[in-house]
């Protein structure tokens, strides 16, 4: 006796959450039914093996055809062919573009193309996350990627309307975005100490402050493009060090107001012209596309390591960093006061934001 | 027949051969299939010929027991006869008895066949039930000379249609409820099936008066509540079959029998003690592949055995469960090239009325044998295990009665009855053994060959369903009513093939029987999260679409209800049926304008506000209809016609339904475009949504759809294919309804699914019927609302409120 077809189809589409994870997560049909009778819902359900290899395959057709509407979201809203609440839609949404931490710090930057899409194979043994499911998120990525790049309009209301996804996922999936179109470096070794949420935190603050949306709500690309006049501007700031009065003047307004409050003082007076220098021509560099790539890069190596290597605790940093950005309005020589504060901004917000073990 | 007649508890049956029965009336349901060029048409007509082409076996079990119908077509006559029927019942029945019957049989006698297709009648119609009553027929369907014309089909309906009427008018009944025709064909033999419950009806209800007159009547007559239906109709003294008889345990003043088999649903005002549960007998037999006449004679033959075990496994399940009734009984034969298949399907309940049946012993062939006797005893344990088990799983718990009035539950060894198995070859030794002294309230299985040991061990294969569950296959759970509005409706379809190697009776048994609890088990397991629920309206179809393959189709809907307020007694129930006994009556009032079309001619459909109006007006018919609808018939058919006419009308404003609650929306910060427009359109097999008032119907959705695909792998084989198929099935009834601005369809039933695959040539093709009553409902909750705040709005929208389902 063998099974030929057995299906099981309700008038309400039957979900079972713990079914979708295991489909989500990429499992085939027999390791599903393998992972549940581990889980023990044999033992509390008095079922055998065969109903349950027959229910996972039941969810995993379902789920099959849900995929595509899945693919644009508000045709899951839309379809008749599947009668499902507006609960469960929404959490059917949620979890199909839920991604894993590992996976995304992985892609993170990297181009959405089919070059990268060929190293998922290394990425599915490095995180141990099924092949297929790294497919589904990278293809999450590329889809949301394509859909809201050219938009105009707010890149976080953006996916939120075309992807109908909770307010935290879609603020992620705008640092994504962002990231794929900037190219920004998250790979190399000194930033893996970084996680997605550091880097999804800087995103937010570059997008608020750096790209063209902050300037002008009107424009295609807003969000996902840094702002190029603003980056021409920031050569600007280079007088900074270059001016060596410059320097020492703001050197010194920064020592005199930290005297006593710092632990980290001395190290703060010595190192500051390094520290300054680094921060400074950060901006200056990031002209050139290469150098904005490698954005995260520096600001780790100029800021982050050398602040690290001398102890700072983080509260040293926090007022060194604001008395470093306020310090600047009391430079007379120095015209650039809203560019700086534009920059220094979201630079302080970032760096205080990496800085950590 | 190897059968011993004279065994007063045994099970018998008769068979007669009907040769020359020609009546033309309206045929109901008849497949085709196009004539062939027969070169000898005469031969095999309906004429007197071979008997073997017009066989009709005649098996009517009323109570486990069959009733004969004498061989001759005589008593097919229209007049009752008056041995058995009407004359007999002076007796023992009373003046008023028999009054009631012959003012019933000169209002039915009028009819050409008094058969009822509802399964479901107001309080107080169904007087008495004799039990089932069913007639099949083998026919060659290449042996019409006219396939165009419908003369030979009517023929052949109307001659089983003669056969289950003059059976219930043997069983002393002069109408028949709960009918229903069904056919199945291979090649180009067709079984017709016909059955029916036998029952005495009141006359009130089909003469002149009310249905409100008829209760009250009924009431100041004081017939026994709840105890009626289940009195024998037919004469004590001048039984058409060996039955065992009591007292009702209810009245004590009439004869009840100690096992009731019907096909209709549970009347409401029947005490019932615990709950039902859905009782299946499965069978299977291999029969050789022949050809037109040589092909009919073998399912002749093979029909009147499986007739007979069917209802032998479905006594045992029964007596296995602790229950001594049977309701919604549906018989399903279907015929394939090499073997036929037999699906009973029922839900059985206790009937206070109905005395405790007895439990079931098993006794061994050979006694000497010292292990066998052991394994014997250990069987026997394990059966009386079982049955203690359910009654407690069921509530069974019937108060005690004293000993002089019911005798002893548990027979002494040497008086018990038992139970006779159609095999042939085990009836020799069986009639040897006299078992059947005194009490006859135990079962006897024997054991007598490893059929019969199968056949015990299939008995306790049977796996309970699990706790907080519960299955029915009548319309809703004797003994629940508190149902929630939380609905289910699905369609589960598996298809088996069958290894065609050494193929037997028994592993054939065996398959179809795995096939059928897996199914059932699969269903209990998808649905857990429901619990508790209960599986209403459970429709197997069993077809057999090639020679190897089995298909089950089940329809069904998942009923949620509410255990806190499950433990209802008795007494409340019988209350609250009669109640919604009451509002089904009011439920007629839902077509105040069909009633009254002369005062309302420009609008098809009245506003919505009459109807919350009428229907929230306890005040029952009003005068004007009442005097309009002369009586319950007429109010039916009024309803069949407002039904049909709403169907064309389809001019009713399609409401805008938003039905998907903002706040329903987890983790949402509200998207514009988050807002359905797809509107929520539940489905059920059952006449009512429970919590919901049904406040208008739009007509019948009956919509046929045939689908092929030449890319089958590619769409995920054939499970993938139908799967998406019924998805889709679905999906068009909702928006079909959904456009005639309804929210709900009521009484679907999937009629057909006939599925077709051929996968080297990467096809299959699927044909699928399905039928139902598009309506508006309203939520109680929401209707109680509108209806006190703001009585005169106009409530449209609420009727497609914001239910979602899960």
């Amino acid at each position: 006796m063998t099974s030929e077809l057995d299906i099981f189809v309700g008038n309400t589409t039957l979900i079972d959450e713990d079914v979708y994870r295991l489909w989500l997560d990429g499992y085939s049909v027999s390791d599903a039914v393998s992972l549940r009778v581990r889980s023990g819902i044999l033992e509390q359900t008095g079922a055998t093996a065969a109903v349950l290899q027959s229910d996972t395959m039941d969810h995993y057709r379902t789920f099959h055809m849900l995929e595509r509407l899945l693919h644009a979201p508000p045709k899951l809203l839309h379809q008749l062919i599947f009668q499902i609440p507006p609960s469960r839609q929404a959490l059917l949404i949620e979890r199909y573009y839920a991604f894993d931490e590992a996976f995304v710090r992985e892609v993170l930057g990297k181009k959405l193309s089919k070059g990268t899409k060929k190293d998922l194979d290394d990425i599915s043994t490095k995180t141990g996350i099924t092949l297929k499911s790294c497919r589904r998120q990278f293809d999450n990525f590329k889809r949301v990627f394509k859909v809201v790049e050219e938009m105009r309009g707010s890149l976080v209301d953006n996916i939120q309307q075309h992807f109908l996804l909770s307010d935290r996922l879609a603020r992620d999936y705008a640092a994504i975005v962002f990231f794929a179109n900037n190219r920004f470096e998250t790979g190399k070794k000194k930033l893996q100490y970084l996680s997605f949420g550091d880097f999804a935190f800087c995103a937010e603050l570059m997008i608020q402050n750096w790209t063209l949306g902050a300037v002008d709500s009107q424009v295609a690309d807003m969000d996902v493009d840094l702002d190029k006049e603003f980056l021409q501007d920031l050569k600007e700031l280079k007088m900074l060090v270059a001016d060596k009065d410059l320097l020492d003047l703001h050197k010194s307004l920064v020592c005199t107001a930290l005297r006593g409050k710092l632990g980290v003082f001395s190290e703060m007076e010595a190192n500051f012209k390094n520290l300054s220098r680094g921060l400074v021509n950060v901006a200056a560099k990031l002209t050139h596309n290469k150098d904005v790539r490698d954005l995260f890069v520096d600001l780790v190596e100029k800021f982050v390591e050398p602040c690290r290597s001398d102890h700072w605790p983080l509260n040293d940093v926090r007022l060194f960093l604001n008395q470093y950005s306020a310090s600047v309005h009391s430079l007379d020589g120095f015209r650039h006061q809203a560019l700086w504060d534009r920059y220094m901004g979201t630079l302080r917000g970032c760096l205080l934001r990496l800085y950590h073990d | 027949m190897p059968l011993d007649s004279q065994q007063p508890n045994s099970h018998c049956y008769w068979l007669t051969t009907y040769s020359e029965l020609l009546c033309v009336c309206s045929h109901s349901h008849l497949y085709w299939i196009p004539f062939n060029e027969d070169p000898n048409p005469n031969t095999h007509s309906s004429g007197p010929s071979t008997p073997l082409k017009n066989q009709t076996y005649s098996f009517s079990p009323s109570k486990s027991y069959s009733r004969q119908s004498s061989s001759s077509d005589t008593d097919l006559s229209l007049t009752p006869k008056t041995g058995m029927g009407s004359g007999s019942a002076g007796k023992e029945g009373g003046p008023f008895k028999a009054l009631l019957r012959q003012q019933t049989q000169s209002a039915l006698e009028q009819r050409e066949f008094p058969f009822f297709t509802l399964t479901a009648f107001p309080p107080g119609f169904l007087v008495h039930v004799g039990g089932v009553v069913s007639a099949r027929s083998v026919k060659l369907l290449d042996r019409i000379h006219n396939p165009d014309e419908p003369e030979t089909r009517d023929a052949w309906w109307a001659e089983i249609r003669q056969e289950i009427k003059s059976h219930a008018k043997a069983l002393g009944c002069h109408a028949v409820v709960g009918y229903s025709e069904s056919t199945s064909i291979c090649e180009e033999v067709c079984i017709l099936s016909a059955s029916g419950t036998a029952a005495v009806l009141n006359p009130r209800f089909l003469q002149d008066g009310t249905v409100e007159g008829c209760l009250e009547q009924r009431l100041e007559e004081n017939l026994p509540v709840g105890c009626g239906f289940c009195h024998i109709p037919y004469d004590e003294l001048n039984m058409p079959f060996p039955a065992h008889l009591t007292y009702c345990y209810n009245c004590r003043k009439q004869k009840v029998p100690d096992v009731l088999f019907t096909t209709v649903d549970l009347p409401t005002d029947a005490t019932v003690i615990g709950k039902g549960c859905l009782i299946q007998a499965r069978l299977c037999r291999l029969k050789k592949k022949a050809q037109a006449e040589a092909n009919a004679t073998a399912i002749s033959n093979l029909l009147p055995f499986m007739e007979y075990e069917v209802h032998t496994q479905l006594m045992n399940k029964l007596k296995l469960k602790g229950m001594n009734a049977l309701f919604g009984l549906r018989i399903q034969i279907t015929v394939g090239e090499n073997m036929l298949m037999g699906l009973a399907s029922a839900t059985g309940v206790y009937l206070a009325a109905l005395p405790t049946p007895g439990g079931i012993q098993i006794a061994g062939k050979t006694p000497n044998d010292g292990s066998y006797e052991q394994h014997i005893s250990h069987m026997q344990k394990k059966i009386n295990d079982t049955i203690a088990k359910n009654k407690e799983l069921y509530e069974i718990n019937p108060p005690e009665i004293s000993e002089e009035i019911i005798g002893s539950p548990i027979p002494e060894p040497r008086q018990r009855s038992r139970l006779l198995r159609s095999q042939s070859e085990s009836s020799d030794e069986v009639t040897e053994l006299d078992l059947s002294h005194g009490k006859k309230d135990a079962f006897v299985l024997e054991i007598d060959d490893t059929d019969a040991m199968e056949d015990v061990h299939s008995l306790l294969t049977d796996v309970p369903p699990p706790s907080g569950f519960y299955s029915c296959n009548t319309e809703i759970m004797p003994g629940i009513n508190n149902w929630t509005s939380e609905i289910q409706m699905f369609t589960s379809v598996r298809v088996i093939r069958l290894s065609s190697l050494n193929l037997t009776n028994q592993a054939l048994n065996k398959n179809f029987n795995d096939l059928c609890e897996n199914l059932l088990k699969s269903l209990y397991f998808k649905l857990r999260s429901m619990i508790p629920c209960c599986l209403c309206h459970v429709n197997f179809t069993v077809s057999l679409p090639e020679d190897e393959l089995i298909q089950v189709t089940v329809t069904a809907v998942a009923i949620t209800f509410d255990k806190n307020q499950a433990l209802q007694t008795t007494k409340t129930h019988v209350e609250k049926s009669l109640q919604r006994a009451s509002t089904d009556n009011e439920e007629l009032l839902q077509f105040p304008l069909e009633l009254c079309s002369d005062s309302l001619p420009s609008h098809p459909f009245p506003p919505a506000k009459e109807h919350l109006e009428s229907a929230s007006s306890n005040s029952g018919i009003p005068a004007a209809q009442r005097d309009r609808c002369s009586s319950w018939i007429e109010l039916i058919k009024l309803k069949a016609q407002t039904i049909r006419r709403g169907s064309i009308k389809t001019t009713v404003t399609v409401e805008k339904a938003s039905p998907m609650g903002e706040g329903n929306f987890r983790n949402r910060s509200a998207p514009p475009c988050a807002n359905s427009t797809v509107g929520v359109v539940k489905m059920t097999p059952l006449s009512f949504i429970p919590g919901a008032k049904i406040t208008k119907y739009l007509g019948i959705i009956n919509m046929f759809f045939i689908r092929e695909t030449t890319s089958l792998r590619e769409e995920g084989g054939v499970s993938g294919f139908l799967h998406a198929f019924i998805a889709e099935v679905f999906a068009m009834v909702r928006a079909h309804v959904a456009a005639l601005g309804g929210n709900a369809v009521v009484s679907y039933i999937m009629k057909q699914c006939v599925f077709m695959e051929n996968p080297n040539k990467n096809q299959a093709q699927c044909l699928i019927n399905v039928s139902g009553d598009a309506v508006v409902f309203v939520r109680e909750s929401e209707l109680e609302v509108v209806s006190t705040q703001q009585p005169t709005a106009n409530c449209q929208p609420s009727c497609t409120g914001g239910e979602v389902t899960t």
